[in-house]
């Protein structure tokens, strides 16, 4: 179909023109449309293509501190707020790493209030742990040596004390 | 302790601070600047001299730069601060690129004192404000660079010795791989002007304000050392002994002296002291001068705002006066 206006380009736009109730289709080519104002272009009616869709796009992740970015920090190289460093920990350890050769920190922080107490009771757990683990593998190892020296009686032994150990363990 | 102000003409000390919970001064809108300000004063004005910068005459705040006692970066901001003590010895900068920018200063390579001087300021602010800190990070910081101790210890040395026998670049080059930068008195990728050269440490995190500490003196020893023998080298140079007694003539009658003519030649006479052919003139005078002619500090101190065309007449009056 030809465009009703200039009856040389092919009509691709369509348009009902209602005046006092007498409706009349108009079929126009995209550049007629644009010179009688009815729309500026195709590109203006769809842009942008996917309007209710960015959820389907990847999220970035903000500080919920301050609502800075990580494509923020790339643009000024700086952090937007201390709560940033939390809420982009992933990256954060991996920026720390490249530029100071290490992420954590060692020393003084004695004007912090950061409560130290339960971590060293861990960590006091954590060694004991440890320490039980070692001893098991040594233990082990001990039964596999008297059992290929014939050693039963001795192994005998061992073996109870690798059992009593295992199970204090899973207590 | 050895005395290295042959060398060393100033130490500093730098400890960066941020108030927890707040966004850092850059990503801030002047009223939530100014709301820090007001918590910062309220908290601490029993307890130290805080000057609000919009208070202090534009003249005095460009001297405090071109005397490096507080950044250019802190005039370009709104709502900053400095706190002080009568010394003068510690200058914290409020809202700067991070909250609080400690920083003590000391003459010559008095690197403990300025750690005790600092130790206290960060101990006063940090009593009565809680900073952002974390137990991996440590001080927190608007840029990663500075984060974990929050420390850079610089020391402002004088190297024409090294320059003058080409081996300046080497030894940059050397000290580089240790983690240690360097750089021209005016900051990142300056000349050294007047033969004057900072370093400082590259690494903040991971390390204890001990080591770092530890590692610049270790550093300094060695490029002190290294010029001091180049210096020896000197001595003996017919034509290095001229190019000083040169500058002394210039610098005693010339009617005119540009800011980096001076330093050239300032830098010269410093040398000249120390190898033995200037002896009426001390090294604290030469290094009171260098500190000194700056156009904002010649203003300050002559107490008259001059303009802009008069500078180099200023300067040269100032010079011939006080060498």
């Amino acid at each position: 179909m030809k465009c009703s206006n200039c009856g040389k380009n092919n009509a691709n736009v369509s348009f009902n023109q209602n005046i006092n109730g007498e409706v009349t289709n108009l079929h126009l080519c995209e550049e007629c449309a644009h010179k009688l104002g009815i729309f500026n272009s195709f590109d203006d009616i769809f842009s942008p293509m996917i309007l209710d869709l960015d959820f389907m796009l990847p999220e970035e992740i903000k500080c919920k501190n301050c609502g800075y970015t990580l494509s923020k920090y790339k643009s000024t190289g700086l952090f937007g707020c201390d709560n940033c460093y939390s809420t982009f920990k992933n990256e954060v350890d991996r920026i720390l790493k490249t530029i100071q050769g290490s992420n954590r920190h060692v020393g003084r922080l004695n004007a912090s209030k950061i409560q130290d107490k339960t971590e060293d009771v861990k960590t006091k757990k954590q060694l004991k742990a440890d320490k039980a683990e070692n001893k098991l593998d040594e233990l082990k190892e001990r039964l596999q040596k008297e059992i290929k020296a014939e050693e039963f009686e001795k192994a005998a032994i061992t073996r109870d004390e690798i059992k009593k150990l295992e199970k204090g363990g899973n207590k | 302790m050895e005395d290295y102000s042959d060398v060393v003409l100033t130490t500093r000390i730098r400890l960066a601070r941020n108030v927890k919970g707040y966004k850092f001064p850059y990503n801030m809108i002047d009223k939530e600047r100014k709301a820090l300000l007001n918590e910062v004063k309220d908290k601490l004005k029993d307890k130290c001299t805080i000057l609000e910068l919009d208070n202090i005459d534009d003249v005095t705040k460009k001297s405090l730069v071109e005397k490096h006692e507080i950044s250019k970066e802190l005039l370009q901001n709104s709502s900053t601060a400095i706190i002080t003590d009568d010394s003068k010895h510690v200058v914290t900068m409020v809202n700067e690129e991070d909250h609080f920018r400690i920083q003590a200063f000391a003459n010559g390579f008095d690197i403990d004192k300025a750690y005790e001087n600092i130790l206290q300021a960060d101990k006063l602010i940090g009593d009565n404000i809680e900073y952002a800190t974390s137990k991996e990070y440590g001080y927190i910081t608007a840029c990663p660079t500075c984060i974990g101790t929050g420390m850079r210890v610089s020391v402002m040395l004088h190297l024409p010795g090294l320059e003058k026998i080409g081996l300046i670049n080497k030894i940059f080059n050397e000290i580089s791989n240790l983690g240690i930068s360097i750089r021209g008195i005016y900051g990142e990728n300056t000349k050294g002007e007047g033969s004057i050269y900072q370093i400082s440490n590259q690494k903040t995190l991971g390390i204890t304000e001990e080591q770092i500490i530890e590692q610049v003196k270790q550093v300094t020893h060695y490029i002190v050392k290294q010029e001091r023998k180049a210096r020896e080298l000197l001595k003996s140079r017919e034509d290095v002994k001229d190019e000083i007694m040169r500058s002394l003539g210039i610098l005693k009658y010339a009617t005119q002296l540009f800011k980096k003519e001076s330093m050239q030649l300032l830098s010269n006479i410093r040398l000249g002291i120390n190898i033995g052919c200037i002896e009426d003139i001390t090294l604290e005078k030469i290094d009171e001068i260098i500190n000194n002619i700056g156009i904002n500090t010649l203003r300050k101190n002559l107490k008259e705002n001059f303009a802009k065309e008069e500078e180099n007449i200023r300067r040269a009056e100032y010079v011939k006066k006080n060498i």
